[in-house]
């Protein structure tokens, strides 16, 4: 009996869910009816003089339907959007529920203090910054960097750079367009960082193409960890280390001679072209194949001498031959 | 006392107590995949935005194993095409077709012999060649001799540049965003070796450019049954066992993994016929061996649709081969139950798929016959056999209408209510037959497993109009 009394719950259940939904669904359309023209007129400037009624129990709706739109404008739309939040009293309601809500209204309420910049809601951000839940906390860092970059960067770079669980490209699509407030704050936190967090940290500053200071740079080269050499290897792309990244050539390890290869590409000279050859005899694949892009991208390399290279030894000619045919085809 | 009445009372409690441990350990795979479920349900909000992409997501590698696919391949290939994801290279291996797919994919996709210094990670039938295509600079053929889909994803691997590959089956039919779903675990979690998705049964839908345009339920019989077992497959099954870093199978038809791991663990096992569960239970073998930490995740969102069996005789070849990849998956890794280092998937997960899916048939259909028997002449009362009946079928039941819980508590796949009322149907009639036929063609796999007949591409009758040029 009691399997099958589990199943008439269950059942019961089931109906209960799907009455439900379609009552939420049904609100929720009304809602989406009444607000969508408004929201649409609005990031065209068209404000009315009075808003449409909106109850409480629909203001969660109201506000994933106002994010909605406002992950798809900039500008002056935006700040359209953003005065008809300011007029429906959103900025109360989000500080509110940062401090009260459910995770999931924490969430909305972040984004909403984000687009519309309150900078009331710093100290509450930081305090949501910092907390443990990985998609909760990286919302609130885009929330800080919207209201104020610097000051963000300011307070929140040195544990940026700790936190293994924010995904790179997450982080680099929040701060890449606050670069410059970043950059100086980045490098100091990098100066003084745990060298188990150097290599993530100097792959965060590729992706965002920023540069170290020389000095940092120098010594990031020469560390004793391959990984970070790896990485730091992405940001070497001033002529003054080259000779830095020569001499990672012939690294024992292939990720690290990989990374001076495609390094040298762009830096390369004349007497490059003795290093990149020899390279196309690496024991490994991808070492031979970025050498062989290398040498194809130098530009007093003459088309006749990569030829002679494709028609060489069978390792070095498999991978120029490959590297000729996608020069040719792209 | 004779011996026979002795082995009844001794047998019927066993088969009892049998059918109370399997369906009670289904059923707390059901409650940890309600709390996984309601863990995702946080993040709805989110998933509902549109997404922004900084582009520096982890490049993937689409690895498209073809034999004898000259009717679909071309309408697969293009709506993989159009997949949105950052970086993405797609590898059609042509294993040794007998039939046009080549020239059908020469033709459609403007293929160009191409050089390409061919890297042998993994040992592979011959490639004869390396086409690329003049069109889409990120797709590329690999003509090579016959040898397996096995030995075809491992040549795909052999070719691939990216760090991340994805297996998917010719005819499968992706989400637009399947790949951004499926990449998600990778982002956050940097020892994730591999995700799968859910596969739903495209049966009855909508396709329209290679992508699905409406749901809808089969009216096939068939395919109606399989709606509710995938739903009950995925949604607990390898939910639930992902909770605890213990799912031993990622489906073929779409799994994501990290090629580093897969090629250290040696490929894919070539002349193996459940090739994807074989790699999963290897990597979970190998790396625990090593102390590694690592996880394998489910993503129970719908990322990928299959034309599922409509016609018994393709469903029963399916089951026999989907039963002998399982033995095959298990045998081949019998050092990873009760290691030392085994954990979830060594001293739970393993034993449970011994106990419950590879002996499982065997014991269930015997079940059937002894307490018939045993009934009919009147060794058991009619209150036992029917406490047996109600365990076997009553349970089934309760499972099958748990799956539909999940499914109404998280995707609302099918939105009509008529289209409840027929899964509802559907999951107290799949326990009258379809359950008890799908077991004996079970154990005629695990026969056919132990005489140990050579495996082959799975043959499968598909109607696939969808996928047809018009």
């Amino acid at each position: 009996m009691g399997a099958l009394s589990l199943t008439m719950l269950i059942a019961l259940q089931i109906i209960l869910m799907r009455i439900g939904m379609r009552r939420r669904q049904a609100r929720n359309h009304a809602m989406t009816q009444a607000w969508r023209p408004v929201l649409n007129g609005a990031m065209m400037g068209i404000v009315p003089a009075t808003l449409p009624p909106l109850a409480p129990r629909d203001m969660m709706p109201f506000l994933a339907l106002w994010l909605h739109l406002q992950q798809s404008v900039r500008g002056d739309a935006s700040e359209q959007l953003n005065a008809i939040a300011y007029r429906l009293q959103c900025d109360l309601l989000a500080r509110r529920l940062l401090n009260q809500g459910n995770r999931t209204q924490r969430v909305v309420a972040t984004l909403v203090l984000g687009h519309i910049r309150d900078r009331t809601a710093w100290s509450d951000l930081i305090r949501e910054a910092r907390q443990l839940d990985s998609a909760a906390s990286i919302l609130a860092l885009w929330a800080l960097v919207q209201i104020d970059a610097a000051e963000t960067a300011h307070a929140l770079a040195a544990s940026l750079l700790l936190r293994t669980d924010w995904p790179l490209a997450q982080l680099a699509t929040i701060l890449q367009e606050e670069r410059d407030a970043w950059e100086p704050a980045l490098a100091e936190a990098i100066g003084t960082l745990d060298p188990v967090r150097l290599p993530d940290a100097l792959r965060l500053l590729g992706a965002l193409r920023l540069s170290l200071p020389p000095v940092l740079l120098n010594q990031m080269l020469a560390h004793a960890d391959p990984d970070v050499v790896a990485a730091a290897l992405r940001l070497a792309t001033s002529p003054d280390s080259a000779d830095q990244v020569r001499a990672h050539l012939t690294h024992a390890n292939w990720q690290v001679r990989v990374q001076a290869v495609r390094a040298l590409g762009p830096l390369g000279q004349r007497d490059d072209v003795v290093r990149l050859k020899a390279l196309l005899a690496d024991p490994h694949w991808w070492v031979r194949y970025r050498a062989a892009q290398a040498l194809a991208g130098l530009p007093f390399v003459p088309r006749d001498e990569l030829e002679a290279l494709a028609a060489s030894d069978r390792f070095a000619a498999d991978i120029m031959r490959q590297v000729l045919a996608e020069q040719e085809t792209l | 006392m004779s011996l026979y009445l002795v082995l009844v009372q001794a047998m019927t409690p066993v088969v009892i107590a049998y059918f109370i441990v399997l369906n009670g350990g289904y059923l707390i795979l059901n409650l940890l995949s309600i709390v996984a479920l309601q863990r995702r349900s946080r993040d709805a909000i989110l998933d509902s935005l549109p997404q922004v992409y900084s582009g520096l997501e982890p490049p993937i590698s689409l690895l498209v194993p073809a034999y004898n696919e000259e009717a679909t391949i071309a309408a697969s290939v293009r709506s993989m095409l159009q997949l949105s994801y950052a970086e993405l290279e797609i590898i059609v291996i042509n294993d040794g077709s007998k039939d046009a797919t080549l020239d059908v994919l020469k033709e459609e996709f403007g293929l160009q012999a191409f050089p390409e210094a061919y890297r042998v990670q993994i040992t592979t039938q011959p490639v004869h060649a390396v086409y690329r295509s003049l069109r889409y600079p990120n797709l590329r053929v690999i003509d090579k001799a016959n040898g397996g889909k096995a030995d075809s994803l491992n040549a795909g691997i052999n070719a691939s540049r990216y760090p991340l590959f994805c297996g998917v089956d010719a005819d499968s039919i992706l989400q637009r965003d399947s790949l951004q779903k499926l990449v998600r675990p990778f982002l956050t979690d940097v020892t994730m070796v591999a995700t799968g998705g859910t596969v739903r049964v495209a049966n009855g839908c909508q396709v329209s450019g290679g992508f699905l345009t409406q749901v809808g339920l089969p009216r096939n019989p068939w395919a109606l049954f399989q709606v509710v077992e995938y739903l009950r497959a995925f949604l607990f099954g390898r939910l639930g066992w992902s909770v605890v870093n213990g799912m031993l199978i990622i489906s073929g038809a779409f799994g994501l993994f990290r090629k580093q791991t897969v090629i250290e663990a040696g490929g894919y096992r070539p002349k193996t016929i459940g090739e994807d569960m074989e790699l999963v239970v290897r990597i979970h073998r190998l790396l625990r061996e090593r102390d590694q930490p690592y996880r394998i995740e489910f993503v129970p969102d719908p990322v990928c649709w299959t034309e599922a069996p409509e016609d018994r005789a393709t469903l029963r070849n399916q089951r026999i081969r989907w039963q002998r990849g399982l033995a095959e998956s298990l045998a081949s890794n019998w050092g990873l139950m009760f290691s030392r280092h085994g954990g979830v998937p060594g001293w739970l997960a393993f034993p449970f798929m011994i106990l419950f899916e590879w002996l499982g048939p065997v014991v269930e259909l015997c079940g059937y016959v002894f307490m018939s028997i045993a009934w009919v002449l009147g060794a058991i009362s009619w209150d036992a056999f029917g406490t047996f009946l109600f365990l076997a079928v009553g349970l089934g039941v309760l499972l099958s209408a748990s799956g539909l819980l999940l499914e109404e508590m998280s995707f609302h796949i099918y939105p009509r209510p008529s289209q409840l009322l027929v899964l509802g149907v559907v999951v107290v009639a799949e326990n009258f037959g379809y359950r008890q036929l799908n077991s004996w063609w079970r154990l005629v796999g695990l026969w056919r497993w132990a005489r140990q007949q050579e495996s082959t591409w799975g043959t499968m009758t598909r109607k696939g109009n969808w996928q047809r040029k018009v």
